[in-house]
């Protein structure tokens, strides 16, 4: 079985080579080029990245809030393929099927309503898309299952530990604090009891002991309701935090996937080290050097390996082609040439060690072996 | 991790080529605009008939009390493309110095309007507390006026004739751009720059309007040419009712008021100045439009 | 905060508006230059008769007290005689307010049906056929004059098609079967049980109050389309879509709601430009209202009628705005905290 077919062996959702081009007046951009990925029943799915790299256009494109993209692949979830739908279909799955929260609080509650307006719609018509004006109107005013929707979001709001949640139903978004509104969210997600969940960076625009206060929230909650769950990060802590799995996306492709251990224990792509290198660490004292350059543009994007021109081991067969997945095991790969060469031929494998020398500059350190491409 | 992205070095080397390129950019997205494209046309058209009336006009001497009754009301023909009116004269040449009076209107409305506006408005939105109160609420108060009453109560007390009119709306305009500039200041005053500058000492008109006044110009840029239709509508409007342009003055609005007693027979001595109006508001609101997406602000009119 | 305490702040800002309004408009009046006795009667009048008569308007006293008087008639609705119609200027504004809220309040009705219907349909058709032909509409009725348009509807409607009235507010064989109860001419004819008169009233007050709300429609269709665009992009219409809600209901509840905002604040504003507008409109339809008293004040030097007309006009506009502000803090709590902070 191919790494890409599927890594897990019950998958839930599958993507294969998923493309999203953006036009614009200077020309196509091709922000996600061929992602392939999958989100096994039950499973609590990564995608980390820095940002600018894809992850929300991915999560996006899966949802269909791309109004003005050219997006491309396959989409597969419970069997059923996503493309294929119309958009009627795929109002009744959101909501209900598949649900998701999102990345900022406090402005995706919509400022003029109520809370409990809100919550309360969502109960009696999330993943309803179908549901005309009539019936609404009849639902609504005539409390023909208003009142029943009404208790059930007071109940999912005590259930995401929400203080006073009564009066929180009668409160307008601004007069609750960030995390307050990350919890409606929580709430307003779980409402029509989805079995996959898909969360955009949940938590990072608040600070720090909140952030951990919601995730917590949120592994209690999935595990309590055996949600999948594909949740987008730029937090590498998080995704070793909360999930199995990891994938991680450069430039709009998938370089390496793993699980969750497996890459902090053992991560193979340059890049994947970067990134763990330089979370900061307590002990040592010193602060932890990024990598350097910025992730590429998508307007004309380095040919061969997006992450070239950042990489320290990249010599010339990473600036002409793409590398392929090379599997490593059964549920890791990775799209490094590095992994795969001849024994004869064999370059240097990178380790942690010497991607953190590469970053700090170490004179022993390794160095492109090619004349380094500005990226202007 | 989120260190990672480091962007030092980037900013310095693009920042001046950038200003030049999106300025290039603004301008070639400008033209593209077929709405801005038409509307620059139109108003560059008229400013040249508007300047060169007196030489391009048919009969320049029919601007004036010139009077050829054997002449009077004859439709429009290739000597008069927009026929002649009730004392024989050329509506076409009329309408071209009709252009020179409305947009001398605007120049001196706005010419005055506009910069006492902004130091008003910038004045108060810097300074914000008793200062904002006091500015704002004479502003309020002159804006709950429809500028086209308070004008013509200004222009009576006076006497009605172009240059009491001129005065009377210059003397209402500045209240718009004070409102604009004050909430366009007060969202700006706490911005970095503004602290960075005051910081290194600079003195406060140059924060005002060395700093700020280029960050907020897109906006009031786009306001002034909505301006300009505005103010030629209030014109013609005054002229209109009788108390702007004086006969024989060949105001626009005062050729339509003049031109109705020739209904509908002779419908062309009130409809082309008439149109011609629609015509230059047209231009400026289209130039106005095309700024407004260009700069992808939002103002009010 | 509480709703009621944000009226109370946004009356006291009324209040203050109010008192500048009158010094403006009593600043205004008192510019006159020359002697406004003579001018009302005339170059005929011996220099005694003028005095008298100044004495009499009380004109000959030090601005400051002109100034209390003239804030004691306000107060107590003596705004003192008009010199062309020798009536208490009171008595001749509620005579002829009547008709003028009636064109305006048909007008502003036009205005919010269509510019806000338009608005939505070129926003659902957003770049489309629709929404270009909606914005060549809205250049159109924002730059033609609304004198001239209403100048051409009738032409085009009254001599040419010869299928409306074009001047006044009721055919003359309904005028001796109307009698004038409310001074609205739409419900006076249905208080006098003639549906035909009613019908008539219609028929006259079409053309001008389109003419007059042509230019508001144009503006009201471009906030509403653009403010609606704007609204359908922002994260909470994105999140209401993901959790899979009508799409009707994210766009005609969710989304207007928010749209509501901006095309309010607008509608207030306009009510001014509406205000002036009448003036014109109401000269071209020979219509008896405040505007056409207004006009002939202006052009007969009347001042005392002026300063009645510009008084109640610039009252009309504080009024209208006082409830745009409460609707506003009703349709968005955060305006409470904001503008309460403001004023």
């Amino acid at each position: 079985m191919s790494w890409e077919e599927s890594v897990v062996d019950d998958p839930l959702l599958t993507i294969k080579d998923l493309t999203v081009d953006f036009e614009s007046f200077d020309g196509i951009h091709k922000v996600i080029d061929g992602v392939s990925l999958s989100v096994g029943r039950g499973e609590v799915v990564a995608i980390a990245g820095e940002t600018g790299c894809g992850k929300s256009v991915t999560m996006k494109a899966i949802l269909r809030l791309l109004a003005t993209a050219d997006i491309n692949g396959e989409m597969i979830y419970d069997g059923q393929d996503l493309q294929a739908m119309s958009d009627r279909e795929f109002s009744m799955l959101k909501g209900r099927e598949m649900s998701m929260i999102f990345q900022d609080p406090m402005s995706s509650l919509n400022p003029v309503f109520t809370i409990g307006e809100q919550l309360t719609d969502t109960a009696q018509f999330g993943g309803r898309g179908t549901t005309g004006v009539l019936e609404y109107l009849k639902r609504k005013y005539t409390g023909n299952g208003r009142e029943e929707a009404r208790q059930r979001a007071i109940d999912m709001l005590r259930e995401v530990q929400m203080p006073d949640p009564e009066d929180v139903m009668e409160s307008y978004p601004t007069q609750l604090s960030g995390g307050m509104c990350q919890r409606v969210l929580i709430a307003q997600a779980l409402l029509n009891e989805p079995t996959m969940l898909i969360a955009d960076e949940p938590g990072t625009a608040l600070d720090v002991t909140i952030h951990d206060q919601i995730l917590t929230l949120l592994k209690r909650l999935i595990e309590e309701r055996d949600l999948s769950l594909l949740m987008i990060t730029h937090n590498l802590g998080v995704a070793r935090e909360i999930s199995d799995r990891v994938y991680i996306m450069y430039g709009g492709r998938i370089v390496e996937t793993a699980p969750t251990e497996d890459i902090f224990a053992e991560p193979k792509h340059p890049y994947t080290q970067g990134l763990i290198a330089s979370i900061p660490r307590l002990t040592g004292g010193e602060m932890a050097k990024g990598i350097d350059g910025s992730v590429p543009e998508y307007l004309n994007p380095p040919n061969g390996c997006r992450y070239h021109p950042r990489c320290p081991y990249a010599y010339e067969r990473c600036r002409s082609e793409r590398p392929p997945m090379v599997e490593q095991g059964a549920t890791t790969a990775v799209e490094c040439v590095l992994y795969d060469q001849p024994s004869d031929t064999a370059r240097e494998i990178p380790t942690i060690e010497r991607t953190r020398q590469a970053m700090d500059g170490h004179p022993e350190a390794p160095q492109p072996t090619m004349e380094s491409e500005t990226d202007d | 991790m989120s260190t990672i992205s480091q962007e030092r070095g980037w900013i310095d080397r693009r920042i001046p080529e950038a200003r030049r390129e999106s300025w290039r950019r603004a301008w070639l997205r400008f033209m593209n605009d077929r709405v801005g494209f038409i509307g620059l046309l139109i108003v560059v058209v008229v400013i040249l008939l508007a300047i060169l009336a007196p030489w391009i006009a048919p009969h320049p001497e029919h601007a004036g009390s010139f009077t050829d009754f054997p002449n009077a009301l004859q439709s429009p023909s290739l000597d008069h493309p927009f026929g002649t009116d009730q004392n024989g004269r050329d509506v076409f040449s009329r309408v071209l110095f009709g252009f020179r009076l409305s947009l001398m209107l605007v120049v001196v409305v706005l010419g005055f309007g506009v910069p006492v506006g902004i130091t008003l408005g910038m004045v108060a939105g810097y300074y914000g507390g008793r200062t904002e109160n006091v500015i704002m609420r004479m502003t309020d108060t002159f804006l709950a006026l429809p500028p086209l009453v308070m004008a013509l109560a200004i222009t009576s007390a006076l006497e009605p004739n172009l240059v009491n009119a001129m005065i009377a709306i210059a003397a209402l305009w500045w209240t718009w751009h004070a409102r604009l500039t004050q909430s366009l200041v007060s969202s700006e005053r706490n911005e970095a720059y503004v602290e960075a500058a005051k910081i290194a000492g600079a003195s406060t008109p140059h924060i005002m309007f060395k700093e700020i006044l280029p960050n907020i110009l897109s906006p009031i840029l786009v306001k002034i040419t909505l301006d300009a239709g505005f103010v030629i509508l209030i014109g013609a409007g005054l002229s209109f009712i009788g108390v702007g342009a004086q006969p024989p003055q060949p105001g626009l609005g005062t050729m339509v008021s003049q031109g109705t007693t020739y209904l509908p027979g002779s419908w062309w001595v009130a409809l082309f100045p008439g149109f011609a109006i629609m015509f230059v508001v047209m231009g400026f609101n289209m130039v106005g439009d095309g700024l407004r997406d260009l700069f992808d602000v939002e103002v009010d009119r | 905060m509480q709703y009621w305490q944000y009226i109370v702040r946004r009356l006291l800002g009324v209040l203050v508006s109010l008192v500048g309004l009158s010094i403006i408009i009593f600043a205004v009046s008192r510019i006159l230059p020359g002697n406004p006795a003579r001018m009302a009667l005339g170059p005929l009048a011996t220099d005694e008769q003028v005095e008298a008569f100044a004495a009499d308007m009380g004109i000959d006293q030090p601005v400051w007290m002109q100034y209390i008087q003239y804030m004691q008639g306000l107060l107590t609705g003596d705004l003192g005689m008009s010199l062309e119609t020798r009536n208490q200027v009171l008595d001749d504004i509620i005579r002829h307010l009547p008709a003028t809220i009636e064109l305006i309040t048909v007008a502003i009705s036009f205005t919010i049906v269509l510019g806000i219907g338009l608005g939505i349909l070129a926003a659902q058709h957003k770049d489309g056929h629709i929404d270009n032909a909606t914005r060549m509409l809205a250049f159109a009725t924002v730059s033609i004059p609304g004198f001239f348009l209403g100048i051409l509807f009738q032409l085009i409607f009254g001599w040419f098609l010869g299928i409306m009235p074009i001047t006044g507010r009721i055919s003359r064989e309904f005028r001796d079967e109307v009698t004038r109860e409310t001074g609205f001419m739409l419900i006076d004819t249905l208080l006098s049980g003639s549906l035909a008169a009613h019908f008539d009233a219609w028929m006259h007050i079409l053309l001008p109050a389109l003419a007059l709300s042509a230019a508001g429609i144009g503006q009201i269709m471009r906030i509403t389309r653009s403010t609606m665009i704007d609204v359908q992009r922002k994260d909470y219409i994105e999140a209401e879509r993901g959790f899979g809600l009508p799409n009707w209901l994210v766009v005609y509840k969710y989304t207007l709601k928010n749209a509501f905002v901006p095309v309010l604040t607008i509608l207030g504003l306009l009510y001014a430009s509406l205000l002036g507008n009448a003036f014109l409109i109401e000269l071209v339809f020979n219509w008896p209202g405040l505007a056409e008293y207004g006009v002939n004040a202006v052009l007969s030097n009347d001042f005392n009628a002026v300063v009645g007309v510009v008084m109640t006009i610039g009252i009309a506009f504080v009024t209208v705005n006082f409830v745009v502000d409460l609707l506003l803090g009703r349709v968005d709590p955060r305006i409470q905290l904001e503008r309460s902070g403001l004023t």
